[in-house]
């Protein structure tokens, strides 16, 4: 009986150590290590910044020990990157040999972050932990459980920061896990006559003096641990850096000092998708509106999409089929895979600002579907089966306490999708005559059976007749209320 | 010989009345359950509701329950995720009894040879309206902003429950989700809902 408790005992504990390895707050987080590896995998290996690094390929995560944090916003995956080569400057500390700054180099680790900010931009960065002599020592020259901000980390020493082409952004001094001060590019030029200078002078520009100078021979330094290959580390005081009076406590360069931001933002995700969505099976009329859609100068789909916040790549195809009874509807094929189709027996004599708004509408459809799919293991506690349901997932997505479908944060996400849709169509009309208004009642039109619709225009009301009629006089192609206050035109033009 | 002609007549009236009898009930059955549900959707009892005179055809509702995406639902009308009602063997069974039990119309979705008739409801302001064509179905959508369809009621695990699809059709689009009911304390219950969640329009 004792070894059976025993054993049940050994299981839980193990699975307890298991699930939550190096791990913060990971029970409450939406942004999950699949998520993290199938980012990486598929958005950014399609990214400008992949494409430009000729040694991307040759950088590999090892996604089997990853370590999770939130840092105020932040949300913070690290792994363990194994490159070919890497390159980074450290000041020189004179009061150790060079055999054991060689142990520093041995235990250096290098960590590639991924990191959603607030504003659900997926950021890429390279992380280098240095660590002091002594701090090593107190570990037994074995640092790979630390990670900069979780509880009890008391990692001491340098970090540094790089984007994915290994332009440094940062230099941070940690002690005791908390950030010390920043290091900041030093520029002769500006800060010949600062005090900081000699602090520079002093503690990074005397490698050379030490005989480790930028001459050194790379062989002496390369690097062999767990999780690099041979890693070649090169002093290079030519470079030096010195403290700022001001120090960010972000040292991940997602803004707010640090070094300048770069990485895949979102309008690279949503480039992307606008890139992958094929209209080439579309009727010629549908298939020049999409275009012109797609080709605006400022508010296209792209655009649009970034707006929305969409960071996720998803594939869209866009074909003429029948549908149940609208003139366009989305099908789901596959998680991030989506059909929608386009009926060329419905809204016959609808104007072509009318096939505008259906396309967006559905281009918008597929995104939402995409933030389902991005939660597709969460229990269904709600019909989500047409666009006022799927608006509701977009919505809990962004204020997961929001429980009334008619509060500030439901008109809120409202207002956001109808100004966002209401710029394309704007600009894909290009008619100065129309007043934006217009472009917004369309919009509003598909959310016409969401509660929030009838909590912002009571039904009956002079908004709520004339947005129904706007979208019916587009879909048909004739003037709707003719005789009342609420008549309205079709503005658009018919494809024929 | 005549004993044996009188006894089949009778035998034959009354199965043929039994069957009759039978039938009523079920149909009865099935439309008291229609009605406590459409009592829960129509709260304005003012208005009239036009409904579509076309049946949906039974195997979208097949099809719908088939994909297992359900829901319970509490006396509240909360809906939690719930896979324990969807059983294949009792799939299977209903499937075989109602499969292609109608003429698909323009679009397989409705029926062009199954009608609902005004007596089928209880609400008197029931406008049946025909949509058998997308020509006359954006001309009724346009009239009246909203049209409801239903499909007839089908019987699962052993007449435990009653399902059917409904969809309220909007110029926009729609929303057709299928609904089980189950008889508790002799009333017709919303218990589970049911979605094609991969079709949106």
């Amino acid at each position: 009986m004792k070894k059976t408790i025993g054993f049940i005992l050994f299981i839980a504990l193990a699975c307890i150590f298991a699930c939550n390895k190096d791990t913060d707050d990971v029970t409450n987080n939406t942004f999950t290590q699949a998520d993290a590896e199938e980012w990486f995998n598929s958005s950014f290996k399609e990214s400008e910044e992949w494409k430009q690094n000729a040694d991307s390929q040759n950088k590999t995560p090892d996604w089997s020990n990853g370590t999770y944090l939130r840092k105020d916003s932040l949300e913070i995956f690290e792994f363990p990157l194994l490159e070919n080569k890497a390159t980074i400057t450290v000041p020189q500390d004179k009061t150790i040999t060079d055999s054991d700054t060689k142990k520093i180099l041995d235990a250096t680790l290098l960590r590639m972050a991924i990191i959603k900010t607030s504003t659900n931009e997926i950021i890429v960065r390279k992380l280098y932990y240095v660590p002091e002599y002594k701090y090593l020592l107190s570990k037994g020259y074995d640092i790979s459980d630390i990670m900069l901000n979780k509880t009890n980390d008391d990692f001491t020493g340098l970090l540094i920061t790089k984007n994915w082409n290994d332009a440094l952004l940062s230099y941070h001094k940690v002690k005791n896990g908390k950030i010390e001060e920043i290091l900041v590019k030093y520029d002769a030029n500006k800060v010949k006559n600062n005090s900081l200078n000699s602090i520079k002078m002093n503690n990074y520009a005397t490698a050379k003096a030490s005989g480790l100078g930028d001459e050194q021979n790379l062989d002496d330094v390369v690097i062999n641990n767990n999780y690099h290959a041979p890693v070649t580390y090169v002093y290079l005081p030519s470079q030096p850096y010195y403290p700022t009076t001001s120090p960010s406590y972000n040292p991940y360069g997602t803004g707010g000092g640090g070094g300048s931001s770069t990485g895949t933002t979102t309008l690279s995700v949503s480039e992307t998708i606008e890139k992958n969505i094929d209209y080439t099976q579309l009727d010629p009329c549908p298939k020049d509106v999409y275009e012109k859609l797609k080709n605006a100068t400022n508010s296209d789909i792209a655009a649009m999409l970034k707006k929305l916040g969409a960071n996720k790549i998803y594939n869209m195809t866009m074909k003429m089929e029948p549908t149940n009874i609208a003139y366009a509807e989305a099908q789901r094929l596959s998680n991030y895979n989506y059909v929608i189709r386009v009926d060329r027996d419905r809204s016959t004599d609808g104007t072509k600002l009318y096939k505008a708004t259906a396309l967006v509408h559905e281009v918008i459809h597929a995104y939402f579907f995409s933030i389902v799919d991005d939660y597709s293991n969460n229990s269904n506690n709600d019909l989500k089966n047409n666009f006022s349901q799927l608006f509701e997932v977009y919505v809990k997505n962004q204020y997961p306490a929001s429980n009334n479908k008619q509060d500030a944060q439901h008109k809120t996400m409202a207002d956001k999708y109808v100004d966002a849709m209401a710029s394309v169509l704007q600009e894909y009309d290009a008619n100065n005559t129309v007043p934006y208004q217009v472009y917004k009642d369309l919009a509003w039109g598909g959310l016409m059976d969401a509660p929030i619709f009838n909590a912002t225009f009571p039904p009956d009301s002079a908004e709520s007749i004339r947005i129904k009629n706007r979208f019916n006089a587009e879909s048909t192609g004739h003037a709707v209320g003719q005789g009342t206050p609420n008549v309205q035109s079709p503005v658009g033009k018919p494809c024929n | 010989m005549k004993n044996y002609f009188f006894y089949t007549v009778i035998i034959l009236l009354l199965t043929a009345n039994f069957s009759n009898t039978l039938f009523a009930q079920q149909k009865n059955e099935k439309y008291e359950a229609l009605n406590a549900y459409f009592e829960t959707i129509i709260k304005d009892t003012t208005q009239a509701v036009y409904v579509a005179k076309e049946k949906i055809n039974s195997n979208e509702t097949l099809n719908i329950f088939g994909l297992n995406d359900m829901m319970i639902i509490d006396r509240f009308g909360n809906g939690k995720g719930d896979a324990t009602l969807y059983n294949k063997r009792d799939y299977e069974e209903m499937k075989k009894k109602y499969e292609n039990s109608c003429i698909p119309g323009e679009r397989i979705w409705w029926c062009r040879d199954d009608f609902w008739e005004n007596n089928d409801f209880r609400y008197k302001k029931v406008i049946l309206e025909s949509i058998n064509t997308i020509k006359k179905q954006e001309a009724l959508l346009l009239k009246y902003d909203k049209i409801y369809v239903f499909s007839e009621l089908l019987y699962y695990q052993n007449k435990n429950y009653l399902i059917f699809t409904v969809d309220a059709l909007y110029l926009s689009g729609s929303n057709a989700h299928v609904v089980i009911m189950k008889k508790i304390k002799g009333k017709w219950i919303v218990t589970y809902k049911a979605q094609n969640p991969n079709v949106i329009n």
